[in-house]
């Protein structure tokens, strides 16, 4: 082991066990820990953003290549400092120019994004799951897999009745949404608490992981160094 | 009226002094604004009216609604303070219940002069009755009961009833038009409101005769009352309740006194001055019914409030008083109790999963069948040629890098050995250093160090999902100057040209944005997604509509692929503590689902019985 890996080891052990003393409530050492992950992790950031994005995309496109590649490296530089203006309260106004520009942009892929990525593909492919090739084709029982594609239409359709908040007033003037509806939302009730719970034990899983592959590194260090 | 009022005042100031000599020369001082106020105010209008010879009966006539000699009037309003002005002002124009109240008694007054009908006055009368059942049925619901004067004769002191027997109030009259003995709430308006001159100083004379009770004189009374120690508890509030009283008095005159249940709290502020000045109306003690008084009435007293938001505003002062005293204990009880159970979990779980690091056991290979998506992703890497590029996105947080780095580990291995050119980006910037741990950590084997050398790490792709999908569309342009001229990738150009697109995902955002973004891009590239377990439920939908072609999550299905490989450097002891964590887990959870039914029962069990 050399002496790099010792420091490191102390350093790495001295703040698990900073970030473990937790369990006996918010301390000066747990803070601590988490003060030093906060900085670090805003200085990496920072430096990076510097070194990756600001100095290679934003400024040197000013001082290399042609006239018209200088100009239209003009732009964002004009769009940015207008961004940076935001922080004085007198031209608040300016920065929105490039912040609707932005939150546009961005509205525009999320939108396409989710329809053409992830609704329409999906819709599909629970259609699909009823194709005569689907059922008939691969292996398993054609009737295992006719239940199965039913019951993911039965769960799509039912989860999404869940969030329909519609509702149609009554003659005693209260609104009420309507029975099959509301039935229906009931069963995607069932199907949305699995999912999330499956979301909740993948969560607790995770975070076991985490703690087994802390003490496994601490119980390596510590091998190694006795071993010395 | 206000020659009355001043003439009462003075005479009764005159009588004190007279009584008490000058043993209160400084408490004189000491009145509240509004009591020097209004008394400096009535001496001036003394002294103005006499100088003008305006005769006591005009002044009455104006109570009683009749017109003023007009240079008396403005004279005197001349001599009216600042305040007062505004007070009436608002009187006379706010549209709230108390100026509707005025209108209402100046069109009655004005329908009385036009018409003595006997039938009308019966209607009048009527609806008199109505408004003091109202008023009586408000002020018992706010918990103030009207005197019982009756049954409280023998008590009331002789000088009280001197000086009520002077102005002709007395509470066993039979009912009629008199005010005093028609209302019950009239006997609680405050004497000095109604009296004149020659009444108060009648009563003055009588009451000097009886003697004050206590040795208290009423002026004293007043004196102590607008003392310091009221001025501290509710200065602003006894002020604006004195100045309604006073433009009670002025603008409704002798019809206050049929309006008074309308008024509660003068009436109420009545009562507690009986109390004051008696000492024995309703068998309370002055003392007791004024603190009473002013603890309860803290709001203004033209302030309507709902019971429901009296009883919210006590609620809110019973927990602001409360705050800091027992509640800490108990919170800091519940805080050592929280710490104690704490503790005793995190070594129970600790102690599971340390155990397996001190049992000395053989290094055993999974055993189970690989998933559908894993072997997929499986069949995906052994179709891929020697040399083809592979781009890996490192796209999770340094917190995940533990659980990653065991199950994206085993494909780098995997992908070594097809000896493939590895690319690797991310769009998160602490990726960016992760990604080179990845392959520190997989590629420990010299075997390996070749491919290791050839991997190239394209950084930081900046923007997001813009990001994404500029690099979708030109792949190189995405970079800064220089970065891909440098990465020995002159064979790819757009996203498509690789063989295999490898993301390595924490969230399901970050792999949603991957999926949409660049997805439709890859037209004969599989995209194959390693996930957080946490994520893996989520990402399954994709794995159905064929956007990825394969999956691999978790710590079982990533001994599972590693047995398929036929390798075993996952340490055992990592999956059995990884075992015996789960099963305290689940065994928390279970004592811990029990123990909440058992407490709901008892909880519901105990609500039912206090029902």
């Amino acid at each position: 082991m050399s002496m790099v890996d010792l420091i490191i080891g102390i350093i790495s052990f001295a703040l698990t066990v900073m970030v473990f003393s937790y369990i006996i409530g918010d301390n000066f050492f747990f803070r601590l820990a988490v003060y030093l992950l906060v900085g670090v992790s805003a200085g990496y950031v920072a430096a990076l953003l510097l070194t990756s994005v600001i100095i290679p995309k934003l400024i040197q496109p000013l001082f290399i290549g042609a006239m018209e590649t200088r100009l239209l490296a003009l732009i964002p530089l004009v769009l940015s400092a207008m961004l940076l203006a935001m922080l004085i309260p007198r031209f608040v106004r300016i920065g929105s120019i490039p912040m609707a520009y932005l939150v546009g942009v961005v509205a525009a892929l999320t939108i396409g994004g989710v329809t053409m990525g992830t609704i329409i593909p999906q819709m599909v492919a629970t259609v699909n799951r009823f194709a005569p090739a689907a059922l008939l084709d691969g292996e398993g029982q054609p009737w295992l897999k006719i239940v199965d594609a039913v019951l993911v239409l039965i769960g799509t359709i039912t989860s999404l009745l869940y969030f329909y908040f519609g509702t149609r007033k009554k003659s005693k003037g209260e609104n009420k949404q309507p029975q099959l509806i509301e039935g229906l939302g009931k069963i995607g009730q069932v199907f949305i608490g699995i999912t999330l719970g499956a979301l909740f034990a993948g969560i607790y899983s995770a975070a076991l992981v985490a703690l087994i592959s802390r003490i496994a590194e601490i119980w390596v260090f510590f091998g190694n160094f006795f071993r010395l | 009226m206000q020659l009355g009022l001043a003439s009462a005042l003075n005479a009764l100031k005159a009588e004190d002094d007279k009584v008490s000599g000058s043993l209160f020369p400084e408490a004189e001082k000491d009145l509240p604004d509004l009591l020097r106020d209004l008394h400096e105010e009535n001496s001036s209008y003394v002294r103005a009216v006499e100088s003008s010879s305006v005769s006591q009966s005009s002044v009455v006539d104006e109570g009683s609604g009749q017109k003023v000699e007009q240079p008396a009037e403005s004279k005197a309003g001349e001599d009216i303070p600042e305040w007062l002005k505004k007070v009436r002002q608002r009187v006379g124009d706010e549209g709230d219940a108390y100026g509707d109240l005025v209108k209402k008694v100046s069109a009655r007054d004005s329908s009385l002069e036009e018409d003595v009908d006997k039938e009308l006055r019966g209607q009048f009368e009527d609806w008199i009755g109505r408004l003091r059942s109202d008023a009586q049925q408000e002020a018992a619901r706010d918990g103030f009961e009207p005197l019982d004067e009756e049954g409280l004769q023998g008590e009331i002191p002789a000088w009280l009833r001197h000086l009520r027997e002077s102005k002709g109030v007395l509470p066993n009259l039979p009912e009629g038009m008199d005010r005093w003995s028609t209302s019950d709430a009239g006997e609680k308006l405050p004497d000095w409101l109604g009296d004149t001159g020659e009444e108060s100083q009648a009563a003055t004379g009588k009451l000097k005769a009886e003697g004050m009770p206590n040795g208290t004189g009423i002026t004293q009374q007043i004196r102590l009352r607008g003392s310091g120690e009221l001025q501290e508890q509710q200065p602003l509030a006894e002020q604006e309740h004195k100045t309604n009283l006073v433009t009670e008095s002025e603008d409704l005159g002798a019809q206050a006194a049929d309006l008074s249940l309308e008024l509660d709290d003068i009436t109420r502020q009545m009562q507690v001055s009986h109390a004051s000045l008696g000492g024995a109306t309703g068998g309370l003690s002055s003392q007791a019914v004024e603190e009473g008084f002013w603890e309860e009435r803290t709001e203004h007293p033209m302030l309507r409030v709902a019971r429901s938001q009296r009883s919210r505003a006590e609620l809110l002062k019973a927990l602001v008083a409360a705050e800091g005293k027992p509640a800490e204990k108990q919170a800091a009880q519940r805080r050592r109790k929280t710490w104690l159970f704490r503790l005793l979990l995190a070594l129970l779980l600790l102690t599971a999963v340390i155990f397996p690091f001190l049992s000395i056991s053989s290094q055993t290979p999974q055993t189970g069948t690989l998933p559908l998506e894993a072997q997929a992703l499986m069949d995906s890497i052994n179709a891929l040629e020697s040399g083809s590029p592979v781009l890996i996105v490192t796209d999770y947080q340094a917190g995940f890098s533990a659980e990653m780095e065991q199950v994206a580990g085993l494909l780098i291995r995997h992908l070594a050995q097809k000896q493939v050119q590895m690319v690797l980006l991310s769009t998160y910037p602490e990726g960016v250093w992760l990604a080179e741990r990845l392959l520190d950590v997989s590629l420990t084997d010299d075997a390996f160090s070749q491919v290791r050398e050839q991997a190239v790490n394209l950084g930081f792709l900046p923007g997001g999902r813009i990001g994404l999908l500029s690099y979708a569309i030109n792949a190189q342009t995405s970079f800064a100057e220089g970065v891909w001229e440098s990465s020995n990738l002159e064979s790819v150009n757009h996203v498509n040209d690789f063989s295999m697109v490898l993301i390595l995902a924490d969230t399901l955002d970050s792999a949603r944005s991957w999926l949409e973004q660049t997805g439709p891009s890859l037209i004969d590239t599989p995209m194959l997604m390693v996930s957080s377990t946490q994520e893996a439920a989520m990402m399954m939908p994709y794995l159905d509509s064929g956007q990825l072609a394969g999956m691999l999550s978790g710590l079982r299905n990533a001994g599972l692929y590693e047995a398929a490989l036929g390798d075993t450097v996952m340490a055992s002891t990592i999956w059995s503590a990884y075992q015996a964590g789960l099963l305290v887990m689940a065994a928390l959870f279970l004592v811990g689902f029990v123990i909440g039914l058992e407490t709901n029962a008892r909880t519901n069990q105990e609500e039912e019985r206090k029902k």
